[in-house]
């Protein structure tokens, strides 16, 4: 019997020690771009980290979505998996929105800059869970239905980030 | 609704000669007052996220000529603020200008009331924008030349003056 309605979200961290195309292009694109759009909050050219940046003027924290804009194309390449999660089958699991954060940079040295992209899953039904296993499936299943499932392991990276219990039917027999 | 900007960068510490390779990036809200790339916004449509998305942003390069064009739409609008387009030029990746242009309020209330936009003109007028509105000489001067129409679409003209 469905328990939930969930999302799951798989967070993905880069850094210069990140290996594959996809981490080294969001890395290095996002860098220079944060190259460029940190100057509108650093007039002056005093501050050299993100977290000096953000200390000085809050505003900063705007360069979380203005870098991800120099990452979307990247993004698109992914077609809409999620890198790096697999469910039991070794099957990608599909993304709905990314979500992407600057975790710390210096305008110094790209080896200071990290980045993390947050993939959410569109919304899921939970089946059943056993220990560390969920197993779902897409969210127009119906009760009493066939439905076609997965068996995902929960790992670090990975959380249900959203949940919405289902109402469970009992059948009552009449004596 | 259509709209081409056609835009010059220029230097006016040498006589105003063109700016080559300047970087322009340009973003703006889509026909309902929305923009791309942010969660939690409030509009005519409720609140909305578009986390994720890049839509109405980009950046060109100015040609031999200082010349860059985008091929974008006119923009929506969104309470407390008059119709704009935001505009960042850098030139050797040092950012050189931040600013942001309007529109005749005569074409923008025609494009709004249009089926194609939400039927209601902009409630911020032009004069009164926190942006725009400290003078009549700045909005002249922050206001893009239009050429066009509803049925046709529009272009949009402007020179940009940086001093490099």
């Amino acid at each position: 019997m469905a328990k939930a309605i969930i999302k799951l979200a798989y967070k993905q961290v880069m850094d210069v020690s990140s290996s594959g195309d996809f981490e080294k292009n969001v890395l290095f694109a996002s860098y220079q771009e944060f190259l460029l759009k940190s100057q509108v909050y650093n007039p002056e050219g005093k501050f050299k980290t993100f977290d000096e940046l953000k200390a000085n003027d809050g505003r900063a924290n705007s360069l979380h979505y203005k870098l991800s804009f120099s990452v979307g194309h990247f993004i698109e390449t992914l077609k809409g998996k999620i890198p790096h999660l697999t469910d039991n089958l070794g099957n990608s699991v599909v993304f709905e929105t990314p979500k992407f954060e600057l975790i710390a940079s210096d305008l110094t040295t790209i080896d200071a800059h990290k980045v993390a992209i947050t993939y959410t899953t569109p919304e899921l039904t939970l089946l059943n869970s056993f220990g560390e296993y969920l197993v779902v499936a897409s969210c127009n299943t119906t009760e009493g239905t066939e439905a076609e499932a997965f068996t995902i392991k929960m790992q670090d990276g990975l959380s249900i980030v959203n949940y919405q219990p289902l109402v469970q039917h009992h059948n009552l027999i009449n004596i | 609704m259509p709209l081409t900007l056609n835009l010059l960068v220029v230097n006016t510490n040498d006589n105003c000669n063109v700016v080559t390779n300047a970087r322009v990036d340009i973003w703006h809200c889509n026909k309902d007052g929305y923009y791309s790339g942010y969660s939690g916004q409030s509009g005519v449509l409720g609140t909305k996220s578009y986390v994720g998305e890049t839509w109405l942003r980009g950046y060109q390069t100015s040609d031999g000529t200082g010349a860059v064009a985008f091929n974008t739409i006119y923009p929506g609008w969104y309470g407390g603020r008059a119709t704009h387009i935001h505009f960042e030029i850098y030139v050797n990746s040092v950012l050189k200008k931040t600013t942001q242009l309007t529109f005749s309020e005569t074409i923008s209330d025609a494009v709004h009331k249009s089926s194609l936009y939400t039927g209601t003109v902009n409630t911020t007028r032009n004069a009164n924008d926190g942006i725009f509105g400290n003078s009549a000489t700045d909005l002249a001067n922050e206001t893009l030349s239009m050429a066009g129409s509803i049925a046709a679409g529009y272009v949009g003209t402007y020179t940009f003056g940086i001093a490099l």
